[in-house]
């Protein structure tokens, strides 16, 4: 006969103990893990929600999968239509659509406000195969190929009547209908009809302005130019392999990704979110540990008489202690479970009712990658949590123990 | 059965030395019920204490069945404890989530029994400590003498060699103390277990086949001529 029913007493001592022990102090403690596991992962499934809306709509109604840019030391592309037919023949291209952007002064004559803006102008056809504005016409129509003395405007460049009510510099209220007048560079003004008005709930995106390239072309005379091209391929994931078969295809100009695009801009942010999120994450597992230890340590302090003639009898330390690391194992098994739940939970809440953010509606994504390695840290804390005050009791002399 | 040699247990406090134990000899053999007795701070505790390698002695050797026990290291000790002796303490400690059979078990299963053998074990000597009916009973539920009967049967269900009581009555009115002697003089008899048990009522001398007493950390040899319940003298080495 030997002793290695250690594990097995350990197991029989930790189960019995969650079951008919305090289930007050149980669930509470299982709530206060739970909830660390929430706090944990909080931040990043919002920021993870901020990147894939800022990602989606890059491509959506930025980028493309692949933007192609006028080489170095130059302004535009030229040859812009072979470029397009180039990049139509290649493999996985869904479509590609070159802009021309010019910059001009906007101006809602009935108020006499005015806006600097990028005026881009596309072929309404080739741009619907890259982007997505056709699909958010808040009002009105989108251009049609050929369409002239018209223009399409984002909603927060049309704003509204009350000023008050605008979130960014608008022309006071433009309706679907009404006439704006567009000063060129070149000096020309122009008056346009408001064919439509887009909304994406992205700030910069709606407040842009688009005509078709027949339009531009008849006031600043950009035929077969282009100020980038647009490519979209079949998925953002493949972007790079797209770029590279674009580059192996001849075409010369500047080949960037979406990504290499877009990462500038929010990456200090994301960098600083990262931040906060590593520091609540040190918090949460500061305040897991401290939980762990004093339940355990008020819990064994209280069986200290018990625990020495538990070793007196002949049970080992270790399998006192292997009994206290099992249940708080369990007391975390089961907070990583309500955890994840009520994570999970949060994000089909806020999936439903949407928090705004300035590139709009966001929808929480939970990185579970990062949810394995909080509970991963959660664990390892928690063990050592109970295993301090665990070891440290069973360590006394029994005859210490039992006199208190 | 138990041997002791020249045993010394001297206490540090500060910078004082404190002698519990100056010097024990004795010898007890298997199947006797031994009673060690001795005023307050005369050191039947301590005594106790090394018999039962619940502590480790200054100096000197003790016996148990041929091993010498006071070169154990503490894991062996411990292992020792558990496949060797038994433990009825004053305070009996049972753990308050088990309920009466599974505080029993808890040794048998430490031993890596199979877990209906423990359970049939631990049933037939709660039996014997007439606890068969409460065996489903949590620990709150008992009276205090049911409660160190539970610990009796939790010191015997690995038929120990050895059953150590170190002031099991302490807590317990007289009707509950009497039940625990007879239980301890019944297993006694009818087991022939080896208990060796402290105590310092003078009314509990009548069950014990022997005396062991002690004074100032040394054996009462005056006293030890004197004789036990059964007629026995007490007997040091």
């Amino acid at each position: 006969m030997g002793t290695d029913g250690g594990w097995r007493v350990s197991l029989y001592l930790a189960v019995r103990a969650i079951r008919r022990g305090n289930r007050n102090t149980l669930a509470l403690t299982v709530l206060i893990i739970a909830l660390v596991i929430v706090l944990m992962n909080f931040l990043s499934m919002i920021i993870g929600g901020v990147v894939s809306l800022y990602n989606q709509q890059m491509i959506d109604f930025q980028y493309g999968h692949v933007a192609i840019e006028p080489r170095d030391r130059e302004t535009t592309i030229t040859g812009a239509d072979a470029v397009i037919r180039q990049v139509q023949r290649i493999p996985g291209v869904t479509g590609a659509s070159a802009r021309v952007s010019t910059g001009v002064t906007i101006t809602n004559p009935k108020n006499g406000k005015f806006q600097s803006k990028a005026l881009t102008a596309f072929d309404p056809v080739d741009e619907q195969r890259v982007t997505q504005y056709q699909l958010r016409m808040k009002d009105g129509d989108y251009l049609s190929k050929g369409d002239s003395g018209q223009i399409l405007i984002g909603a927060l460049l049309a704003g509204t009547e009350d000023e008050a009510k605008d979130k960014l510099p608008s022309l006071g209220g433009v309706k679907v209908g009404d006439r704006i007048n567009v000063m060129y560079s070149n000096g020309i003004v122009k008056s346009y009809r408001v064919k439509g008005i887009f909304e994406t709930e992205g700030a910069l995106i709606d407040s842009g302005a688009f005509i078709t390239r027949t339009e531009m072309d008849s006031v600043m005379h950009t035929e077969g130019i282009a100020t980038e091209i647009l490519v979209r391929g079949p998925s953002a994931d493949s972007a790079t392999s797209l770029k590279y078969a674009i580059m192996n295809y001849g075409v010369g100009e500047k080949v960037k990704t979406w990504k290499e695009k877009g990462q500038g801009i929010l990456g200090d942010a994301i960098a600083s979110f990262s931040l906060l999120n590593t520091i609540m994450t040190v918090v949460c597992l500061v305040v897991a540990s401290v939980v762990v230890f004093i339940v355990t340590f008020i819990n064994i302090i209280n069986r200290k008489k018990q625990i020495a003639i538990l070793k007196a009898i002949g049970i080992r330390r270790q399998v006192i202690v292997g009994s206290y690391l099992l249940q708080v194992l369990f007391l975390c098994s089961c907070g990583i479970v309500l955890g994840t739940l009520m994570l999970n939970g949060i994000s089909a809440f806020l999936s439903v009712y949407q928090l705004k953010f300035p590139m709009g509606y966001l929808t929480p994504i939970i990185d579970y990658s990062g949810l394995a390695t909080s509970i991963a840290l959660l664990l390892v804390v928690s063990v050592i949590s109970a295993y301090l005050p665990a070891r440290q009791v069973t360590d006394e002399e029994i005859l210490d123990a039992m006199r208190g | 059965m138990i041997e002791v040699a020249d045993l010394k247990r001297i206490y540090r406090l500060g910078q004082v030395e404190v002698a519990a134990l100056r010097g024990v000899s004795l010898s007890i053999d298997k199947g006797e019920f031994v009673g060690i007795m001795g005023p307050s701070g005369s050191g039947k505790s301590t005594l106790l204490h090394q018999l039962g390698l619940l502590d480790t002695p200054t100096s000197g050797t003790i016996s148990i069945n041929g091993t010498d026990v006071s070169r154990l290291d503490n894991g062996e000790r411990t292992l020792f404890r558990l496949m060797h002796l038994g433990y009825v303490f004053q305070d009996y400690a049972l753990v308050s989530e088990l309920n009466v059979m599974e505080n029993v078990a808890i040794p048998a299963i430490m031993q890596g029994r199979p877990l209906d053998d423990c359970y049939d074990d631990a049933a037939r000597v709660l039996e014997k400590v007439g606890l068969g009916k409460r065996l489903h009973h949590l620990v709150y539920e008992l009276s205090g003498g049911e409660q160190q009967r539970v610990s009796i049967a939790r010191a015997l269900v690995n038929t120990p060699s050895i059953l150590f009581a170190d002031e099991p009555c302490a807590n317990l009115d007289t009707e509950n103390s009497r039940t625990v002697l007879e239980l301890f003089r019944s297993v006694n008899r009818e087991l022939g277990q080896t208990i060796v048990m402290v105590s310092h009522e003078p009314w509990h001398m009548e069950y014990f086949d022997r005396i062991i007493f002690i004074r100032d950390g040394l054996l009462d040899q005056e006293r030890m001529g004197r004789v036990g319940r059964n007629g026995r003298p007490g007997n040091p080495a």
